[in-house]
């Protein structure tokens, strides 16, 4: 009884993390278009004219193949595909935290093909310094969403309400926003997170805090490493920290 | 197959070395009992010895059983430029080339926040008080050319801008490969190269 393996080729894929394995193989978890999360071996990768080279550096568009059956794939291909943004200073840390997130909360082997591209876009945002935050707060909304996990933004408890600019709320984790007096997010800033209008330094602020909440839960008690890297300056002149 | 138990747990030791199978295990093994024995009495002392008494570097933090490693120990060498990589390997690379004439950091990795690596972790709390204490003048970035290691290189430049601004942070240039060919060099180095082009 021999069937073929199966096989997978011209994947759209971002690297997420790579682990050295055994001499020259390394273990690399990729997310991809059709697929979501999986982890697959990529063998000599780590000799210098090794074909998967490219299957090397996390943050760039790639197109991947893999066989296998298993949980654990075989890398057999994989290629630039498009033009390479160059991803530099603060935009790294930031493309380790979508990594990070993407690893830690999205379920392996779950085609997530809409997250996928709001991933594509969030990267490719990046690079500039003033849309850098709202990107990540987008991002972190959308996989919310797509977790089955997203509030919205613009109607509240009691009654599902609409959110008034001039009243304060609260998060429920499980059942969203709640109108309180006493709340830390203003209805304003809510309602410019729904319509995506991050100009204001307030509503950022607010978009922050309230993602940071809402994740909480579904980070348990390790909290996400790469927000430490948005330690190095003194507090004050901190930039997209998320 | 199973020998006796003695050569059994020397066959399977000495499988934890990189490259090493069930296959040459057994052939390395059968070499030092048969062959030559006193050879094996060495290594086994070298590696008892190598592994009691090997540490870090108090200043580099480089692998020595010196508390001072033979770099910093050395007052030829130009303590004014320190130059931060990831690994002992590293330096050992940097040296052989010739180029450099300060010390060294070593990191003993990079920043990975999925594998739990933050800045504690790689020692930069050490690095910036090495820098202080030490008087350096430039501080050279040779992280690896990897997302993590341009990651690292940008969180140490920003720690130390902070901190004093007489002190200049480079990093090592990425580029074309010397005799090779452009037809042959990835887009990622080539963009690297075109951006850190430089005026002849």
């Amino acid at each position: 009884m021999t069937t073929a393996e199966p096989r997978v080729e011209g994947q759209p894929a971002y690297v997420l993390h790579i682990r050295p394995y055994r001499d020259d193989s390394a273990l690399v978890d990729l997310f991809t278009a059709d697929y979501g999360r999986l982890r697959a071996v990529a063998r000599g990768v780590r000799k210098a004219r090794s074909r998967l080279r490219d299957a090397t550096q996390s943050l760039r568009a790639l197109r991947v193949g893999w066989r296998g059956r298993g949980e654990l794939k075989t890398l057999t291909a994989a290629e630039p595909a498009g033009v390479d943004v160059l991803v530099q200073g603060e935009a790294l840390w930031c493309g380790l935290y979508l990594n990070e997130l993407v690893m830690r909360l999205v379920p392996s082997h779950d085609p997530q093909p809409r997250l996928f591209a709001y991933y594509q876009l969030a990267l490719s945002e990046m690079a500039d310094a003033d849309t850098r935050e709202p990107v990540l707060r987008v991002f972190e909304g959308r996989l919310l969403e797509e977790l089955g996990l997203g509030f919205a933004l613009d109607r509240a408890e009691p009654g599902q309400q609409a959110v008034a600019a001039g009243l304060n709320y609260r998060l429920d984790p499980q059942r969203g926003l709640l109108s309180d007096a006493g709340g830390p997010y203003p209805g304003h800033a809510l309602l410019a997170m729904a319509a995506d209008d991050y100009s204001e330094p307030l509503t950022r602020r607010c978009a922050k805090r309230l993602m940071r909440e809402a994740l909480a839960p579904l980070l348990g008690d390790r909290p996400l490493q790469s927000r430490s890297l948005f330690n190095a300056r003194g507090a004050g002149q901190r930039g997209a920290q998320p | 197959m199973s020998f006796s138990p003695l050569i059994d747990q020397l066959i399977a030791s000495l499988r934890c070395l990189p490259g090493v199978g069930a296959r040459s295990a057994q052939r390395m093994a059968f070499h030092l009992l048969e062959r030559d024995r006193e050879g094996a009495l060495k290594l086994s002392q070298a590696l008892a010895q190598a592994v009691e008494r090997v540490g870090h570097c108090q200043r580099c933090r480089t692998l020595t059983e010196l508390s001072l490693c033979k770099l910093c120990d050395n007052p030829e060498r130009d303590a004014s430029q320190l130059c931060v990589v990831e690994t002992p390997a590293d330096v050992l690379a940097i040296e052989q080339a010739g180029s450099f004439q300060g010390r060294y950091f070593v990191l003993h990795g990079h920043l990975s926040p999925i594998d739990g690596l933050g800045p504690e972790e790689i020692g930069l709390g050490e690095l910036e008080a090495l820098v202080q204490e030490m008087g350096v003048k430039e501080l050279i970035v040779a992280t690896n050319p990897t997302v993590e290691g341009e990651a690292t290189a940008h969180y140490i430049a920003e720690q130390l801008r902070g901190l004093d601004d007489s002190i200049a942070v480079s990093r090592i240039a990425h580029g074309v490969p010397l005799g090779g060919e452009l037809e042959y060099v990835d887009g990622g180095t080539l963009a690297h190269a075109f951006a850190g082009r430089k005026r002849l």
